[in-house]
């Protein structure tokens, strides 16, 4: 048995957000977390996708996703298989970390975890989550279901703090809706129900909680809070300001309940840190955040889980106790760092096989946490369930029908079994979607491609076309793509045929549709490499969707891959102007700057993005670019040693690091360091003959060819790797040889080559001659293709750009007129720079016929 | 110095935001109160 540590307190605050907890602080209304946040550090915390609340609190709780911990969505089958019921602990396949602490002689007090129920037997108290759910009206008999309090002694204590919704009075309610107190009509309100009810769950789990503080002997406590979440789904719409699709009536009657919801938390926090001492670490978190500004969605899509769009990809996390860093902000959080980072704080061995990891920038004086390959193999006296309890199927048909309420689920059809058939698919789907988030592009694969299969499910076939897409399969992605179109077809009729509410803005705006179609085209048109083609469909969805950050992105990604950087520019700036803390605008907008000679700005962006998420080693790369191009070496080499720590295989990085500390720094030491990488993991050297479009480079090729020099031809070969970016093994064919890569594909190579490049340097009057005759183009005597010629300069700078961005890069720059003159001077500088003994009577043959 | 507050029927957000105390001195304001009540129904049914 490990030595105790102090205690460990965590509070779950479900969708709380910094966006709009940040303004509430600075306007005075949520003293009690500014303080905690003082007093210890506080981050954003990234979720999990799909950004459901019982998957997520369960990674929270075990430190893995959802194929291993178990909890895919918010049901799951009754026994019998013949019915649904809210998910379970029975149903968790790993354990929870208060299992741990368990087996390690902690007490624990676990009170509403999302899923809890039935409340498991650990040394402590277990209080499951449907410990609130008012099942009977006031006054009548109010029994608690099977399993609901552990250990069962305690059931008649708790029964005391649940607070029914009726008992909420009206000086209660005023502060959540001020218009209660002379609009009688508004009383009988769903909405104001469902206000009321979800403040009568929240007091009732404060209430249990602070009683258990204060009455029974814990060393961690964890307690869940859903309450913000169900206020924001009722109310965010109506959350100032007011956009012109909200009645005016509606914004007046709910326009309070979002802040009234969070300060009631706040006023709830103060006098739960008031039952702590000083020496007890509190952990205040969420599992995702609520849009609350204009990325807050007009439409719900009428889909299970539909109301999970109105989530936005970061939490909050707040940490403070002994050892904790004060007053610091963190990043780089994720939902399943939680359990990793409290075992590492308790003293305890963090599991290998956890896919979270500890947040040590949370720490003072971190030192390495201690490892066991995984907590699933040791054994003891963890608490858990030893066989699956039955339940009061009433209680929880009733916690399923406050899930149906919330839009969280459908309400059950008559052929049960369908249904169960349904939600089975259903959690098989959100399973796929975590696996894909997590990596795992394989099994989710397989399960889409089954259930897609199945059901012909529009948005099983969406997701199975971009795991596709992220694997690389476009030719399956094109499939799938092609078949989602003949089903969106279909289905689009069948809407136009249904009677819609005119009166409801949330069911009929149809230009919120997220058209994944056009965005999946557009997507795999980018990925393989027809930017043509994917800007006008992703434009098109930008139209309509001006607010997604992903498709500002995505556009703007392709102006970088056709290098207008100014036009990418400008969709970063959309971006960011939608999310101001969207890491990859603040990367991408950095780039940008760094590729338009912008140097300062650019480290300025690199730096925001790296506050965001530290975790990125290429931001660090470019950060160490730009600082290069400052000439400011120490400060670059701190970004590019950073890049290789996250990354230690990243190449450029190193041959970066290299050019500096031989050059700049006259470290020698350091550089060998560097260089023994390089010289043991660059694969070899290719011959790069690269110029404008259409220059003489199949005449460089022959001359070469002529000379002695292994070269490439393999244009079918070619075509394949231009497709895929050049990230296959094509280029490995090529190592030893010459090859022509044209300018617009430099920026693709791969860094795990060595380059030579000759750069066919031919002047304008050279090369329009030939472009013009290529293009079969009629230029009338005297004049210049002002096209032509804007284009030959861009790719120009294009080459400019690439050889200025590579370290230590090596490149001839080969004059092709001096050159056809058989210059000898130019011939033996060419044999030297590749390092060959040069045919040069062949050589000068060839110079002759060519220059014919 | 403590200060001192009156507890109505109606109770408070801050009283439920006191947890189980809270949540306990209001509901014998409640009980308290319902208990005058039935008694002056009682007593206007014995007059």
């Amino acid at each position: 048995m490990t030595k105790k540590k102090n205690k460990i307190l965590v509070i779950g605050w479900d969708a709380a957000d910094w966006k709009v907890i940040m303004p509430f602080i600075d306007q005075g209304k949520m003293p009690t977390i500014k303080s905690l946040m003082d007093r210890g550090v506080h981050g954003r915390i990234q979720t999990l996708d799909p950004p459901l609340s019982p998957m997520l609190w369960t990674s929270i709780a075990t430190g893995f996703r959802a194929d291993k911990h178990g909890i895919g969505g918010f049901v799951e089958p009754t026994p019998n298989g013949e019915g649904l019921r809210p998910v379970t602990t029975t149903s968790r396949k790993v354990k929870a970390i208060w299992n741990i602490l368990n087996q390690e002689g902690w007490k624990s007090n676990v009170l509403a975890w999302w899923p809890s129920n039935p409340a498991e037997p650990i040394n402590g108290v277990m209080v499951s989550n449907l410990y609130q759910v008012a099942t009977k009206a006031l006054g009548e008999s109010w029994e608690m279901p099977n399993g609901t309090v552990h250990p069962e002694a305690l059931t008649e204590t708790m029964k005391e703090f649940r607070v029914h919704p009726h008992e909420i009075s009206l000086t209660m309610s005023i502060p959540f809706m001020p218009n209660l107190a002379q609009d009688l009509e508004l009383r009988k309100e769903k909405r104001t129900l469902s206000v009321l009810k979800t403040l009568a769950n929240a007091a009732t789990i404060h209430s249990a909680s602070t009683y258990l503080m204060e009455e029974s002997e814990w060393d961690f406590m964890a307690v869940y809070h859903d309450a913000i979440d169900h206020f924001c789904h009722t109310a965010m719409k109506y959350f100032p300001p007011r956009r012109p699709e909200i009645p005016e009536k509606d914004f007046e009657d709910f326009k309070n309940v979002v802040e009234a919801g969070y300060m009631f938390h706040d006023m709830m926090l103060e006098r739960t840190l008031s039952l702590i001492d000083e020496n007890t670490t509190v952990v205040l978190l969420s599992d995702h955040g609520f849009h609350s500004d204009h990325q807050r969605p007009l439409h719900i899509p009428n889909e299970p889980s539909g109301p999970a769009v109105e989530h936005s990809p970061y939490g909050i996390f707040v940490m403070a106790g002994p050892g904790v860093k004060k007053g610091v902000e963190v990043s780089g959080a994720s939902v399943l760092d939680v359990t990793p980072t409290l075992l590492y704080h308790a003293g305890l061995a963090v599991g290998k096989d956890m896919e979270g990891k500890v947040l040590y920038q949370c720490f003072e004086n971190p030192e390495a946490a201690k490892m066991v390959d995984s907590w699933e193999d040791i054994p003891g006296e963890t608490g858990q369930h030893d066989a699956l309890l039955r339940e009061d199927p009433w209680a929880a048909q009733e916690a399923l029908q406050q899930l149906v309420e919330l839009g969280y689920i459908e309400a059950l059809e008559d052929d049960k079994l369908k249904q169960v058939e349904k939600c089975k698919q259903e959690n098989d789907y959100y399973v796929a979607r975590n696996m894909i988030n997590g990596g795992r592009l394989k099994p989710a694969i397989d399960i889409l491609e089954r259930i897609f299969s199945e059901s012909k499910i529009l948005r099983y076939g969406q997701r199975l076309a971009f795991a596709y897409l992220t694997k690389k399969m476009y030719m399956k992605c094109q499939e799938v793509l092609e078949s989602l179109k003949l089903i969106d077809k279909e289905e689009r009729e069948k809407r136009k045929s249904e009677v819609q509410n005119p009166d409801d803005p949330f069911q009929n705006l149809d230009y919120e549709e997220p058209m994944y179609l056009e965005y999946l085209e557009g997507l795999l048109n980018l990925a393989m490499n027809k930017p043509r083609l994917a800007l006008p469909l992703l434009e098109k969805v930008q139209k309509k969707n001006p607010n997604n950050v992903q498709v500002a992105i995505s556009i703007a990604q392709i102006h970088v891959l056709r290098k207008n950087f100014k036009a990418a520019q400008k969709q970063y700036i959309t971006a960011l102007a939608v999310d101001d803390r969207s890491t990859s605008a603040h990367y991408g907008l950095g780039l940008t700057f760094l590729r338009l000679n912008k140097f300062n700005e650019a480290v300025d962006e690199f730096l925001i993005a790296i506050e965001q998420d530290f975790f990125q080693s290429q931001i660090h790369y470019h950060l160490g670019e730009a600082l290069a191009k400052l000439e400011l070496w120490n400060d670059a080499v701190n970004a590019f040693n950073v890049a290789v720590r996250l990354t230690p295989g990243m190449t450029k990085a190193h041959q970066w690091l290299v050019e500096i500390y031989q050059n700049q720094l006259n470290l020698p030491v350091e550089a060998q360091q560097s260089l023994d990488f390089l010289n043991n993991n660059i694969k070899g050297e290719i011959i790069v003959c690269t110029g404008v479009d259409n220059c003489n480079y199949e005449e460089l090729l022959t001359i070469l060819e002529k000379g002695g020099v292994h070269v490439l031809n393999d244009p079918e070969g070619y075509k394949e790797a231009e497709r895929m970016l050049f990230a296959n093994s094509w280029l490995e064919k090529a190592l030893g040889k010459a090859i022509y890569i044209p300018s617009r594909h430099l920026s693709e190579l791969p860094s795990q080559f060595n380059y030579k490049v000759i750069y066919l340097d031919q002047s304008i009057e050279e090369i329009i001659p030939v472009r013009t005759a290529k293009l079969k183009k009629k230029v009338p005597e005297g004049t210049v293709p002002v096209g032509v010629l804007n284009t030959i300069e861009k790719e120009k700078f294009i080459i400019d750009l690439w050889i200025q961005s590579q370290p230590n890069q090596q490149v001839l720059i080969l004059n092709w007129k001096e050159f056809l003159e058989s210059n000898d001077e130019l011939l033996n500088l060419l044999a030297q720079y590749l390092n060959v003994t040069l045919n040069v009577v062949e050589v000068k043959k060839q110079l002759k016929l060519t220059n014919k | 110095m403590a200060k001192e507050y009156k507890i109505t029927s109606q109770g408070s957000l801050g009283l439920l935001a006191l947890g189980h105390i809270g949540l306990r001195k209001w509901r014998e304001v409640v009980a308290q109160e319902n208990k005058k009540i039935q008694q002056k129904k009682n007593d206007k049914k014995e007059k």
